[in-house]
């Protein structure tokens, strides 16, 4: 094998960027020492704060609150997370143009935050899918009500309704909405590049979007209502910790758990009590369903002074 | 054309720079040149701007066949040039409506000379802003699912969005510009219809003018719903870009969730309106020659209009800075540091220039009543607050609460189409509207003549 020179240059494309700025890093992704992990108080209760917008439905007895947890000190930011998911929920490859613009469709993806420096990095991940708001911004700003909240907790994203104002990603304080600025999955597909997709290449369980709308992670909603009608069939409820998301079966050291608020002895309301739990953008008042645990790093003593 | 009204130097009267000017002379000047034949400049201007009305046409049919991913958006900056067009364009037309509604409650004698031109630029601006909107979203064939109305869906529009109140404030705002425009137009129609020498004119002005005939009960009837639409109107433009202003004040993002939004935006579009109004003024002025009708001292009183506007538009900029920066946020002291030093900083400072530090030159009369300087000041003014809107969309969603998906705008051709190309598709509709119906108001030139005893 030979490697030739071929005297093109291209630009290195990137989805997102490394956060390096100390007071950025610092409020969106703590790290606790491990000698300080005694005096951190639980966080695991509900966001008291007063707020204008109306409280949840209240629920049935056989009601959901679905919820997840990811646990950033166990994350290696492989990416697998972010590959099932598009795998499972028929994410549209777009291309390297359309990447080169910032239009990735990612329903997920894995910050990179620095606390170090560019020199002897210090990195962790943070992934962040859909947070589910309770108190979502990007349904109040929707004109057409495609962006609604279901009885469950989800925050769903009708498809059908939307007419694509751009709204809703315009107001996500965690800009994880996507838009189909071209027909990606509908007639502009780039990765068959114009032959027909292949008939069983889509999960049939999964709408396919149109040109126009936005998306966005469901907590793999199909996946729930698999559970549920599975539930329903055997008459009992969906059991704990039954739901798996796709993200969540893709990850190698199980960083990310999901599961039911509703149910006590659910994982996500063990994960939750964690002291290490924490709100991403908290201060907002969404009171998002996604929540995270903080990194821990317990550096040898005198390790810092020897690298440098 | 010969002018019928002798320009006399120095103006012998503030509002009329002519010696006499009895009501025939009036409207002859006025009306006259609409039933000459259009001059070779008028075919040469509505050629060229009919290609850009074209280019206009051919651009939203290309976005509609391919998609709004024509544009430079981003999966962060979802917003763009679209939006500041609809913004920049309704604050064009508020100017018009500000001109005859507020400045006829308030008695200002000097907009009789004005207002009939500056609300069809209204009419114009607000048509174009009215696109905006709907090109802009993914699937514009939806568009009227903004509107309440009986479907099979069940489905109301959400009323909490900011953007349905904006659906019904331009409705509301167009209608009301139709009407204003076309009940003060009456007695203008009736005498085109009078002196038109064909059967065709007779009849079309005929239609339009709605039997007028000029009887003291008409002029009485005219006058009372005239003034009651201009109180109408008052409130209805400040509500407009109130409601514009809410479209991003609504909102979770820094730069956007503020208060002084909606006030801010509302002097802003008078602003950029009046700076519009001068440009047009001495484009009618010229090609009309109505030097003797448009005078100095018009452009003078604008001058300071704008000058006054500029400084509530420093003092509005000063408070989103000081705010941003005593609210203590950090993503909102982080936001007004990237508006100075960011990706966008060159534009920021080209938007300070032109619409703060450049019209200060407005304090000097000299400069108030020098046309050449105060045409280049409302150009620049109007640039400057294109670069506002397009820049509170850009810097917001550049640099908001996630670093990690900062990403920038992008210039595409197709940007630089709906950029441009709506300008010359409003310069189309106007140079119609100068050929169609008498740019200046005779009725109001022949009463403002009366009262500054010219006549």
């Amino acid at each position: 094998m030979t490697i030739t020179k071929t005297g093109r240059s291209d630009e290195i494309l990137t989805t997102q960027n490394v956060v390096r700025t100390a007071a950025d890093v610092r409020e969106l992704y703590p790290l606790h020492d491990l000698s300080e992990l005694g005096k951190l108080q639980t966080t695991s209760s509900a966001d008291a704060r007063p707020s204008l917008l109306p409280e949840q439905p209240p629920q049935t007895d056989d009601g959901h609150a679905w919820a997840m947890v990811i646990d950033a000190s166990i994350c290696i930011g492989c990416n697998a997370c972010v590959v099932a998911c598009q795998a499972e929920n028929n994410v549209a490859v777009v291309g390297p143009e359309e990447v080169a613009r910032g239009r990735d469709m990612h329903w997920l993806r894995v910050d990179v935050y620095d606390h170090g420096s560019a020199a002897s990095p210090k990195l962790g991940f943070q992934p962040v899918p859909c947070m589910h708001c309770e108190h979502a911004p990007c349904e109040p700003v929707c004109p057409v009500a495609a962006s609604v909240h279901d009885s469950e907790g989800l925050n769903v994203q009708v498809y059908n309704r939307c007419i694509g104002t751009r709204f809703c990603e315009a107001n996500c304080p965690y800009k994880v909405r996507r838009f189909n600025f071209f027909g990606y999955a509908d007639g502009e597909e780039y990765a068959n590049l114009g032959l027909e997709p292949y008939r069983a290449q889509r999960n049939p369980e999964v709408t396919v979007r149109a040109r126009g709308v936005m998306e966005k992670c469901t907590y793999c909603v199909q996946r729930i209502s698999v559970s549920r009608r599975a539930a329903e069939r055997d008459e009992r409820l969906i059991g704990v910790d039954e739901v798996k998301t796709a993200c969540q079966s893709a990850c190698p050291t199980s960083a990310i758990t999901f599961g039911d608020l509703h149910q006590q002895d659910s994982a996500v309301n063990r994960q939750k009590a964690d002291p290490r739990h924490y709100a991403l953008l908290g201060h907002l008042g969404t009171r998002p369903r996604t929540t995270y645990l903080a990194d821990v790093r317990n550096p040898a003593p005198g390790l810092d002074e020897e690298a440098t | 054309m010969t002018s019928v009204l002798d320009p006399a130097l120095p103006a012998p009267r503030r509002w009329i720079a002519s010696e006499r000017a009895s009501d025939v002379e009036i409207t002859q000047a006025i009306a006259e040149p609409l039933f000459a034949p259009a001059g070779r400049m008028w075919w040469i201007a509505l050629l060229v701007s009919l290609a850009f009305a074209l280019w206009f046409m051919g651009s939203i049919g290309w976005l509609f066949y391919q998609g709004i991913g024509i544009w430079g958006i981003n999966s962060t900056t979802v917003w763009g040039v679209a939006i500041a067009n609809y913004v920049w364009w309704i604050g064009i037309g508020n100017a018009g409506t500000l001109i005859s509604a507020m400045l006829s409650l308030t008695r200002q004698q000097w907009r009789s000379s004005i207002n009939r031109f500056a609300e069809a630029m209204t009419l114009f601006a607000v048509a174009i802003a009215g696109i905006m909107p709907i090109i802009h979203l993914g699937r514009p064939i939806y568009a009227y699912w903004l509107a309440p109305y009986p479907n099979t869906m069940a489905l109301w529009p959400q009323w909490r969005s900011a953007l349905v109140w904006d659906f019904w404030a331009i409705i509301s705002y167009l209608l009301f510009s139709i009407l204003f425009w076309y009940v003060s137009l009456i007695p203008d129609l009736a005498t085109m219809r009078d002196r038109a020498r064909n059967r065709a004119g007779q009849l079309l002005y005929g239609v339009f003018a709605l039997g007028w005939r000029g009887s003291a009960r008409h002029w009485s009837r005219l006058q009372t719903l005239h003034t009651t639409m201009a109180a109408l109107g008052v409130p209805l433009v400040c509500s407009v870009h109130s409601i514009v202003g809410l479209d991003f004040a609504a909102s979770l993002m820094p730069g956007w969730q503020e208060s002084i939004f909606p006030p801010y935006f509302v002097v802003g579009a008078m602003y950029s309106g009046f700076a519009m109004v001068i440009v047009l003024a001495l484009a009618i002025r010229w090609g009309f020659e109505l030097q003797a009708i448009v005078t100095e001292n018009h452009f003078e009183v604008i001058g300071r209009i704008l000058l006054m506007a500029s400084i509530v538009m420093g003092y509005s900029y000063a408070t989103e800075w000081f705010m941003g920066w005593y609210g203590g946020e950090h993503s909102d002291r982080s936001l007004v540091g990237f508006e100075f030093s960011g990706s966008y900083a060159p534009l920021f400072w080209a938007l300070l220039i032109c619409n703060v530090a450049l019209p200060q030159a407005l304090w000097f009369p000299r400069v108030r009543r020098s046309l050449p300087a105060l045409f280049v000041i409302a150009i620049a003014i109007n640039i400057g607050m294109w670069l506002e809107r397009i820049l509170i969309i850009w810097n917001t969603l550049s640099h908001d609460y996630m670093p990690s998906l900062w990403r920038v705008f992008h210039f595409t051709f197709w940007d630089w189409s709906f950029l441009i190309a709506p300008l010359g598709f409003f310069a189309f509709l106007f140079l119609l509207f100068v050929r169609l119906v008498p740019a200046v108001s005779m009725f109001d030139m022949r009463q403002l003549a009366h009262r500054e005893g010219a006549a």
